[in-house]
């Protein structure tokens, strides 16, 4: 019976759990998308490797998501940025790889990052985005793995 | 944003002039070439399908690698499912085939230099 006041009616299922976690996140996959704006600012989290540089974050329409079993239009953020910087273990930070790709797609190797993020307006790109799954204290969340030409 | 019967005049035309292109990627190509259409690699709005079509839909055309739009870039009613001999063309074009079809760099700088 739905509605109930009762609480014992009205478990959250596993289901209900991993529909809610899941809900908004991407499936793993290769997608093509049209990157529709970008805005820029500069980080002001003070706990973050890109503390005081500048980060742009792009919205990206993704094509062909599946969605229930169905192909879907979503849209999708991911931010890149020039400035290189690595993490602790030595690796470069996710925004400075795709901004590093974003660079190499849009054939801007060289040239000033708005020009590169103006580029990336009009030009065929994919992205490919990882789920991972919610783990212990951490929540599930797309990664962004690449950002490649189509 | 067009009206709705202007976006379907508009998606008529364009799913028109898509047929008359060709059934294969080759037929594109040379349907292209004939009716002097040049662009420019992984250009949404500035390859030479996008553009071909633009003059015949008489609205902005962008085609990414799986779909075309006509006018607004986020207006989703106005997109069409690019057929896969269309996808195998934008492929292959972006790769470097079909140099016939490719604008010349100083020729696209002088256009970029205009909208500017």
């Amino acid at each position: 019976m739905n509605g109930s006041l009762e609480p014992d009616w009205n478990a959250i299922t596993q289901a209900d759990v991993d529909a809610a976690e899941l809900g908004d996140l991407i499936p793993t996959g290769t997608y093509e998308g049209l990157v529709q704006s970008y805005t820029k600012r500069i980080v002001e989290r003070e706990e973050s490797p890109f503390f005081g540089l500048p980060m742009a974050r792009l919205t990206v329409d993704l094509f062909d998501v599946p969605i229930n079993d169905s192909p879907q239009t979503r849209k999708y953020f991911v931010d890149v940025t020039s400035a290189q910087v690595r993490q602790k273990d030595g690796r470069i930070a996710e925004p400075s790889r795709l901004g590093a790709q974003l660079a190499r797609h849009t054939n801007t190797v060289g040239k000033p990052f708005g020009e590169t993020l103006e580029t990336a307006l009009v030009t065929r790109l994919q992205f490919r985005v990882r789920l991972s799954p919610a783990r212990d204290r951490y929540e599930a969340r797309n990664w962004t793995d690449a950002i490649t030409a189509v | 944003m067009a009206s709705d019967q202007e976006r379907d005049r508009r998606l008529k035309t364009a799913k028109k002039a898509i047929k008359e292109l060709g059934h294969t990627y080759k037929e594109v190509a040379a349907t292209l070439e004939r009716r002097h259409a040049r662009g420019v690699p992984s250009h949404i709005r500035d390859c030479p399908l996008a553009r071909y079509l633009s003059d015949v839909v008489g609205a902005p055309v962008w085609v990414t690698g799986s779909a075309l739009g006509v006018g607004g870039r986020t207006d989703i009613a106005s997109m069409l499912s690019l057929p896969f001999h269309l996808r195998q063309f934008v492929y292959l074009f972006d790769g470097g085939a079909f140099p016939q079809l490719k604008e010349c760099e100083f020729f696209h700088n002088s256009n970029e230099e205009i909208r500017q």
